[in-house]
Order: structure tokens, then C-alpha cells, then sequence
């Protein structure tokens, strides 16, 4: 019962119970809190009462099966999915029933799974699509200059059409275009989705200097659990809509509730 | 000699307002993705609205009056009726029902508010036509040519070198990662509406002066702006405009010399008169394509959704 939320120490890990996750003994605002969550699918249910926080400038990661509802989660906080129940809360307001459109303008901004882009478009007019919510010349050209210095190849492929761009290329410039809406929370929703591991580490070193450099707080979906606690510093362990387990990466790692979510579900390797 | 060539211009000229409401069709279809068959009655209904305009206020403001009414309408009616079909269904069978019904709420409008006879609309360049070396040009059609061309360009230069243009794009092509990359797409939506109404109420005003204003004058409009739009694969506007110019032209010769064809070709019976297939023509342009050519003769990969 006296879960610290934002932990990066004194997390344990701890098995079922749903509402361990929410109480944030520390007092400190999360920027994002969600409270028990209830998302369904017409009369699928595949949230089934989910807490969770994301401390400012933090990393979290979503870990779990495919099914397990890692990507209804962050369709319901980015507004994509409409939720049944519960609440949910960034930087102390209600964002429930907002569009996603103004949840980006606010600084909450989505990366989808399987990379979605404008694939007519070139990579720079992809990116400026992405700055739609800044205003100004100026602001629009550093933003983009910033994109740049994060993902040099999509300089060099600037004009060309989004679909000739290699997988990789592609989910960096859907990371890029995120970017040129300076959000203050990344959703990420695998990014190493059908990646070979050289690209996914790549990918992943710029996600962490994004956090470290802009203060830019991340919440990612990533099956891959090696990857995934290895750059985070509190993880999620979800199953069949509901969080089995909270703790730091470390001791996720030795978890033996994290192993048999994966083993159990035959899900091990993507 | 001379008669081919005064019907082919003709034509073309005519045909440049088949591009204009082919081109509002393309605009609507792409952002929505939905084939509004009430463009016809709309842009009709708008210019009576214009007419009436028009009997108190000078042309160029009663024109522009024209289009920001065609424009609000169209947005308008995104807003109130597209709307509210469920996003699941909007590419079914029950967005075409609801634009079929717009038809005939709109022309319904027309006619009771305004009846049923026809009204001269002004003409900004009245006068006799024009006569080069036997060619006769009529003022009325190269009025409405100069105007359907400089909006093809508007609109062209919107989409293709602004930033709003750029983003009505994005939406047309994927509508959610356009919302996630924090672009209202509703408000998109409706903008796409207006611009499509307002191409219609354009080709509404242009073809009230050159025929008369009556509520049934672009019925016939409708089909070959479709056809048009068919020809450009529903997506390509440069596609639209030289299918809309085409048809324009293929209308013009069907009508003076189809007779002539089924003579040549020894077909088994007469055209007596040629004019009654002139239109047609658009129909059997629109089965042909739809069959050997889904995808226009300028569309790229997409297929033509219904
Ligand atoms: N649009 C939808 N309509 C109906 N059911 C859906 C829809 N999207 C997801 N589901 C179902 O909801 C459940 C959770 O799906 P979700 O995509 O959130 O899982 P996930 O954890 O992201 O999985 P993965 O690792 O495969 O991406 C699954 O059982 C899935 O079949
Ligand atoms: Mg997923």
C-alpha cells in the first residue's frame, strides 16, 4: 500500500493488487496520472481498472504480451480511445474526452505503433504537418532545426517522399515530426517494432538524449523488455488489462512476476 | 472545318466549369472521403441566394458575396449534417444516402423558396461574340473559362504551396496521424467543405449567365463533373482540369457529329438528332473508366471509393 510511484529507489515490486500503483506517498504531482482506467472495445473489455503515473522528465515503459492492452492504454490518454471509466489527469487537469489534436497543442504528444506518416509527403513536409500546433517562422525553424540535430539522416532525405524511407528512417521521422510539436510527454508505442537491433539502439540513444536534453518526460510501449529497462526508470508490467507489477527497472529485471507474464503468454522475442 | 473547330472550343471553354465542380467534388472526397451528390443542388441553391444578391449590390460584390455564402453553407453543412453520420460508417453506403438526400433537400430549397422559372443572371461582359477568323466566341463562355481557370489555380497554389494547403493534404491522406500531429481535422473537414461548396457556387454563377438561372441548370453539370473527377482518379486536380476540358469538348463533338460516327461505322440505325446524346456522353466516359481504369487516367494507386 505504500507504493512510491515515482521511485527510482524503494519501488518493490509487488504482485496484483490494482491500486498500489496510484498512491504517490512522496506528495510530488506526477505530470501524468491515470486512475482507474476502463477502456473497452465495443463489448470487449481490454482495460480493466489501470493506474498509473508518469513523474516530470521521466522515462516509463509499458511491458507486456501482445493483447495485453499496452496500446489501448496510451489510445485512451492521448484521447484516440474513449474510456468507460475512470480518470485521467495531465499536469492537474482532467484530459478525458479532449481530442487529441488540443492534447497535443497542451504538450501531450502520441507516437502510434506501425509508424503512420504521410507517405505522399516529403520527410520535411511531414515534419511541418507536425508543427502545425507552433506558431511563428521562427519558432517553426528552430523546432525543425532541432528534429534535424536529433535525426541527421532525415536531413539528408529531406525531400523526399516519406515512403521511400527505410523502416527505420520512418520511425525516426515520426519521432521527428512528434518533436516539432515541443511536447512535454512522448507516448511511444513501440518504436522497435520489426527493427533490426542496431536501428533499435540508435532509436533509442536519441529517445533517452530527447529526455535528458529537453526535459521531455516518456511513456512507451515496448515488448521487448531487455530494451525497454534498460532506458527507463520505472516499469509497467501489464496484463490482459490490468498491472500486474510496478517497480524500477532494476528490480523488474530479477522479477519473477515479469518473466512469466512474457513466458506464460509465449510472447518472449519481436 | 471551321464548325470543329468553333465546337471544340467551345467545348473546352464549357468544360472548364466541369473542372471547377469536379475539382469541389475532389476536394470533399479527398478530406472525407465521401462523394457528394448534392454538389449540384447545392451550388444551384447558392445561386439563387446569389441572385438575389445581385438584384441590389454591383457584380464583383454580389459575385464574392456569392462564394463566402457557397463557402459558409458548405462548412455548415459539414458541420450539421456530415457530422453526425458515425465516423464508423462513413465510408459505407450511409454518407452516399445522406448526400443524395442533400440533393433533394436542396433543390427542394431552391424551389420553394425561389420557384420554379427561370430568372436572367448578369452578365459582367455582355456583348457580341467574339469573331476570330470565323470562330465565334461567345463573351458569356470566356468570362466563364477566365474565371474556372483562375480559381483552378487558387486552389491548386493553396494545396500545393501553403502551409494550410500542406495540412488539408495530410488530412486527406491519414486523418488520425494528422490529428495526432495536433492538426484540428475537424475544423479541416469543414474547410474541405466549404472550399467544394464554394467551387460549386462559382460554377453556379458562371453557368447562370452563360445558360439561365433555373433551378434544374446543372443537373446535367453534376455528371460530367464526376466524369472529370473520375478521369483525374478523384484525387489529381491537374487530372480534374483536363478531364473536365475534355469532356467539355467530347460533349460539344458528340452533339454536332455522332450522327456522322454511326453513319461512318454502318451501325444498324440512324441518329436523327445528335444533340439529344450530347450528355451522354459523360455517363459512358464514367462506366468506361470505372472498368478499364479505376484509378483515373492520372490517379496514381488510389481506387476510386464509393
Ligand atoms: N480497434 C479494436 N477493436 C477491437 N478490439 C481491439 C482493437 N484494438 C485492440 N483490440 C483488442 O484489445 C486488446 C488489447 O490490444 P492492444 O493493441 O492494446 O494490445 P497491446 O498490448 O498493444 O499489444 P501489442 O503488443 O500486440 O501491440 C487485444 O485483445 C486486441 O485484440
Ligand atoms: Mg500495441
Amino acid at each position: 500500500m505504500s507504493e512510491k510511484a515515482g521511485g527510482e529507489a524503494g519501488t518493490s515490486v509487488c504482485s496484483r493488487g490494482e491500486d498500489r500503483a496510484t498512491a504517490s506517498a512522496d506528495g510530488a504531482h506526477p505530470m501524468l496520472r491515470v486512475r482507474d482506467l476502463w477502456v473497452s472495445y465495443g463489448k470487449l473489455r481490454v482495460l480493466h481498472g489501470v493506474n498509473l503515473e508518469v513523474k516530470r522528465h521521466g522515462v516509463v515503459a509499458l511491458l507486456g504480451a501482445n493483447g495485453a492492452g499496452k496500446s489501448t492504454l496510451l489510445r485512451a490518454i492521448s484521447g484516440l480511445a474513449r474510456p468507460d471509466a475512470g480518470s485521467i489527469e495531465f499536469e492537474d487537469e482532467s484530459i478525458v474526452g479532449q481530442r487529441p489534436s488540443s492534447l497535443v497543442h497542451r504538450g501531450l504528444v502520441h507516437v502510434p505503433e506501425r509508424r503512420p506518416l504521410f507517405a505522399d509527403l516529403t520527410v520535411e513536409e511531414n515534419l511541418m504537418v507536425g508543427a502545425y500546433s507552433t506558431r511563428g517562422r521562427s519558432a517553426i525553424a528552430t523546432a525543425l532545426e532541432r528534429a534535424f540535430e536529433y535525426f541527421p539522416i532525415l536531413k539528408e532525405r529531406s525531400r523526399q517522399r516519406a515512403a521511400t524511407l527505410s523502416g527505420g528512417e520512418q520511425q525516426m521521422l515520426v519521432i521527428a515530426r512528434a518533436l516539432m510539436a515541443s511536447p512535454r510527454l512522448l507516448l511511444l508505442d513501440e518504436p522497435s517494432l520489426g527493427l533490426a537491433p542496431l536501428v533499435v539502439r540508435d532509436i533509442y540513444r536519441i529517445i533517452t538524449r530527447i529526455n535528458r536534453e529537453q526535459g521531455v518526460a516518456v511513456l512507451m510501449a515496448e515488448p521487448n523488455v531487455g530494451i525497454a529497462l534498460s532506458i527507463a526508470d520505472l516499469g509497467y508490467v501489464i496484463e490482459t488489462g490490468t498491472v500486474m507489477s510496478v517497480g524500477s527497472a532494476a528490480e523488474l529485471r530479477g522479477s519473477e512476476q515479469v518473466r512469466r507474464s512474457y513466458l506464460g503468454q509465449g510472447a518472449a522475442s519481436t | 472545318m471551321t464548325q470543329l473547330l468553333q465546337q471544340t472550343i467551345t467545348g473546352a471553354l464549357t468544360g472548364s466549369v466541369y473542372a471547377v465542380v469536379g475539382l469541389g467534388l475532389v476536394v470533399i472526397a479527398q478530406a472525407t472521403e465521401i462523394i457528394n451528390f448534392g454538389q449540384a443542388a447545392m451550388g444551384t441553391f447558392v445561386t439563387f441566394i446569389a441572385w438575389s444578391l445581385l438584384l441590389r449590390l454591383p457584380y464583383p460584390a454580389g459575385f464574392l458575396l456569392g462564394t463566402i455564402v457557397a463557402f459558409v453553407v458548405g462548412a455548415l453543412v459539414e458541420r450539421l449534417v456530415i457530422r453526425m453520420v458515425p465516423e464508423k460508417e462513413r465510408t459505407g453506403l450511409n454518407p452516399l444516402i445522406v448526400t443524395l438526400g442533400l440533393l433533394f433537400v436542396f433543390y427542394g430549397l431552391t424551389v420553394g423558396i425561389y420557384g420554379g422559372q427561370p430568372h436572367p443572371f448578369p452578365q459582367p461582359f455582355a456583348g457580341p461574340p467574339i469573331d476570330l477568323h470565323g470562330v465565334h466566341i461567345g463573351r458569356a463562355s470566356l468570362y466563364l473559362f477566365g474565371v474556372s481557370l483562375a480559381l483552378v489555380l487558387a486552389l491548386y497554389l493553396l494545396f500545393r504551396h501553403t502551409r494550410l494547403g500542406l495540412v488539408l493534404r495530410a488530412t486527406a491522406a491519414n486523418r488520425t496521424a494528422a490529428e495526432l500531429a495536433g492538426v484540428p481535422t475537424d475544423r479541416m473537414m469543414m474547410l474541405a467543405w466549404g472550399l467544394g461548396i464554394a467551387c460549386a457556387g462559382v460554377a453556379g454563377m458562371l453557368l447562370a449567365q452563360l445558360l439561365s438561372l433555373t433551378p434544374n441548370m446543372m443537373d446535367v453539370v453534376l455528371v460530367f463533373a464526376f466524369a472529370a473527377a473520375v478521369v483525374g482518379g478523384l484525387d489529381s486536380m491537374v487530372g480534374t482540369l483536363v478531364g473536365g476540358v475534355l469532356l467539355g469538348v467530347l460533349q460539344s463533338l458528340t452533339g454536332v457529329y455522332l450522327g456522322n460516327v454511326v453513319r461512318w461505322l454502318h451501325l444498324p440505325f440512324n441518329i436523327a438528332q445528335p444533340q439529344q446524346y450530347r450528355d451522354l456522353i459523360a455517363l459512358v466516359v464514367i462506366v468506361v473508366l470505372l472498368i478499364v481504369r479505376p484509378q483515373g487516367l492520372f490517379g496514381r494507386k488510389r481506387v476510386v471509393k464509393l
